[in-house]
This record gives C-alpha cells, sequence and structure tokens, in this order.
C-alpha cells in the first residue's frame, strides 16, 4: 500500500484534506502531532519547530544555514520517515515533499490554489501552474536536503499529482487521491520499501553524527552507510574513527565508508 | 504432475542462475534458469511456470517483454523483477504491466527467497 505525502499552501486545507483520505482509505494520519516527540529529541520548543516548517525556505546567513537549523530539520526528518516505514499512511504538515524522494510507493502530491475563479478547469493541475510551482520547489529542497551535491534537481521539481483547488472541492480531492492510492504502480514493493529504509538510516545516522559533525553528507544502501565529511587535517583520522564508531555502534548498520571532504557547504544559490 | 513450485529464472549474467538455482532447490522448488529471454520464452510454451524471475536488461528480449508475455498468456503466473538499474520510474511501470514484485540487484538469495513465499502463499490461495 503507497504512502500520500502533501504539500499544501494552507495547512489547515492540507490537514482537511489529508485527514478525510486517511479515513477513506484506512490509512494512518500523519501530522505536526509528532513534533512533540521531535521537540524532546532535539530540545527545541515544539512552537519554533512549527515556525520552522511554515518557512520552509529561511535564508541563510552568509549563505550557511544555522548548524541548529540543521540539527532540527534532521530531528524532523529522522521522525517523519521512522513514521513512514509502515506504509499504509498520509503525511502532511512535516516538509516531507522535500526528503522522502526516489520512493516508489510514495505519492507525492502538491495542492495549489492561486485564489482565483476558474470554474471548469480540470481537478489535475495544467503544466503552466507545475512549472511556476517548481521554482519554489527547488528552492525549498536546497534547504531541505541536506545534502550537497545537486544531482537530481531536474527529476525532484515533479510531483505525482498536482490538483488545483480552485477547481475542486474537498471530496473531489479526496476521491482523486483515493484513486491514486489504487494505482498499480505506487503499490509498496521490495524496491521502494529498501529505498525508504535507506532514508531513513541515513537520517538516523545524521541526528547521531550531528552534534560532533553538524556539515556531513549521509547516504545508506541497504546496510552500507557513507559519511562525507569535512575534518580538521590535523585530527582526520582521530575524527574518521569516531565516526566509524558511532555509527558502527547504530542498529541497522553493517559497514560505516567516511570520506574527508575539502567542503561542504549546503546549497543556497540556484 | 507433482506438487513442486516451477520457478523459471532469467538473466544473462550466468552468475545469478547458478547461485539461485541451489539456493531454491535446497527450499523444495523446481528451478530452470535461463541466459535470455528468447530461449526462456521457448521453454515457457512448452511448459507452464508458477514464477518467473526475470532481468530487464537483456540483449534481445528483455524483462519487461517477458513480464508482457506472461500476463498475457499465463496470467497466473507470478513475475518477479530483478535489476542492477533500478529506477522509481522502472518499479512503477513493472508494478502497472503487472509485476508481483520489483527488486534491485544485488540482493541476498534470503531476500528472493522471501519474495518467492509471499507469491507461492498467494498462488496457494488462489487454487
Amino acid at each position: 500500500m503507497p504512502v500520500i505525502i502533501i504539500a499544501a499552501d494552507s495547512y489547515e486545507k492540507g490537514r482537511e484534506i489529508g485527514q478525510q483520505t486517511a479515513e477513506a482509505l484506512g490509512y494512518r494520519y500523519v501530522d505536526r502531532e509528532l513534533l512533540g516527540r521531535v521537540s524532546e529529541v532535539c530540545k527545541t520548543p515544539e512552537e519554533r519547530l512549527v515556525r520552522l516548517l511554515e518557512d520552509a525556505a529561511p535564508a541563510p546567513l552568509g549563505g550557511v544555514f544555522s548548524k541548529r537549523w540543521r540539527e532540527q530539520v534532521a530531528c524532523i526528518q529522522q521522525e517523519v520517515l521512522q513514521r513512514l516505514l509502515e506504509d499504509n499512511a498520509v503525511c502532511h504538515g512535516l516538509c516531507a515533499h522535500l526528503y522522502v524522494l526516489g520512493v516508489s510507493h510514495v505519492i507525492r502530491v502538491r495542492l495549489i490554489s492561486r485564489g482565483a475563479d476558474t470554474g471548469g478547469q480540470p481537478v489535475v493541475a495544467c503544466d503552466a501552474d507545475v512549472e511556476e510551482d517548481a521554482a519554489r520547489f527547488q528552492k525549498q529542497w536546497r534547504c531541505w536536503s541536506l545534502r550537497s551535491d545537486d544531482q537530481e534537481q531536474t527529476y525532484l521539481c515533479r510531483y505525482d499529482l498536482v490538483v488545483n483547488l480552485d477547481a475542486a472541492d474537498t471530496p473531489q480531492v479526496v476521491e482523486k487521491l483515493a484513486e491514486a492510492a489504487a494505482d498499480p504502480k505506487f503499490r509498496a514493493n521490495t524496491y521502494s520499501l529498501n529505498c525508504l529504509r535507506d532514508l531513513e538510516l541515513a537520517a538516523r545516522v545524521r541526528v547521531r553524527l550531528m552534534d560532533q559533525f553538524p556539515n556531513v553528507d549521509v547516504e545508506a544502501n541497504a546496510a552500507t552507510v557513507v559519511v562525507r565529511a569535512k575534518l580538521s587535517r590535523r585530527s582526520r583520522n582521530r575524527q574518521i574513527e569516531t565516526i566509524k564508531k558511532l555509527v558502527r555502534e547504530m542498529p541497522g548498520v553493517a559497514y560505516v565508508e567516511v570520506h574527508p571532504v575539502s567542503a561542504l557547504l549546503p546549497k543556497t544559490t540556484p | 504432475m507433482n506438487d513442486k513450485l516451477r520457478i523459471m529464472v532469467v538473466d544473462d549474467e550466468a552468475i545469478v542462475g547458478k547461485r539461485l538455482k541451489p539456493s531454491l532447490e535446497r527450499e523444495g522448488y523446481e528451478v530452470e534458469t535461463f541466459g535470455d529471454g528468447t530461449s526462456a520464452l521457448e521453454r515457457m510454451a512448452q511448459k507452464e511456470f508458477d514464477i518467473i524471475v526475470t532481468d530487464v536488461r537483456m540483449d534481445d528480449v528483455d524483462g519487461m517483454q517477458i513480464l508482457e508475455h506472461v500476463r498475457a498468456h499465463s496470467p497466473r503466473s507470478k513475475v518477479i523483477i530483478i535489476t542492477g538499474y533500478a529506477t522509481v520510474e522502472l518499479a512503477r511501470e513493472a508494478l502497472v504491466k503487472g509485476a508481483f514484485d520489483f527488486i534491485a540487484k544485488p540482493f541476498k538469495p534470503g531476500d528472493l527467497r522471501a519474495i518467492i513465499e509471499k507469491a507461492a502463499v498467494e498462488l496457494a490461495q488462489k487454487e
């Protein structure tokens, strides 16, 4: 069964549609309720996390996001990905469309509204609307990927379904999403479940290292974890060993590779 | 006819069939391996298989063509796609065409055995 991730301009509207879709399909609904747990893990007030989610693409200071910001984002990602490991879920309000990527049983839905009277327009948005929205997505993704390479950008600006809220009421949108969930192409399969497990493992490793190594790129493939980190020249070997030790102890990790890199800055410019 | 589950493995990398055959036979399955799609299709015309495990990228007949052939001629059979070139698009295409499951290479024989067991349960339920 698939996972549906909803990205909406209006939190309230997205929540209404998300809850009703979950109810119609008998799925779990995952929303900001989990921020209470994130707040404990990263010792940050819940309201601050909500603000962080509301402003998905903050302006960085001097081109770099603060260590604290990256830590909070990493904690949110870890918690959300853990919840999504069990499929049959509708997830909304947690910017999951920006970091749950490359998983074939995840349906990424964008709800857009221009606030105009577009009576008679189709429920599924036209290409022009999608293009307009893509630039915004790029900007947000740059902040949330916590990665320094730009490889997947072109692909990433696509959602599986873009719904025009100006042309559809809530029951129509819910029906459209339920229809999508029944599409065999979004069925969970061994490959897609493994991809989701890899994302979750990478997120857990990132959180584990965040305190001592805030600027790291982490990738996971099966039980192999690859960490790229900017390390000081003098204590490089000691730091590599520290990273390996920290990661090796984690459940689900069989092998760790650490690659020192000379620069590792988050993407802040197009 | 015996009640052993008949499995066909199609992969142009000989090592895949070589490794999977003994591993699956130990589980009590009847296994035939093929190194190309054409000979696999020829064999399918002579014998029905319960489960077909096929690679995607092969020279003559690829895994998607095998999947389409099986769906058209033996709808009861389950097709499991294995590939070293897994992508979201390819996985979705395989599922739309009726694949039972999709798995990226490299995988452990145990991973495939688990999928085959699931397929076997589904086949048994339908009978």
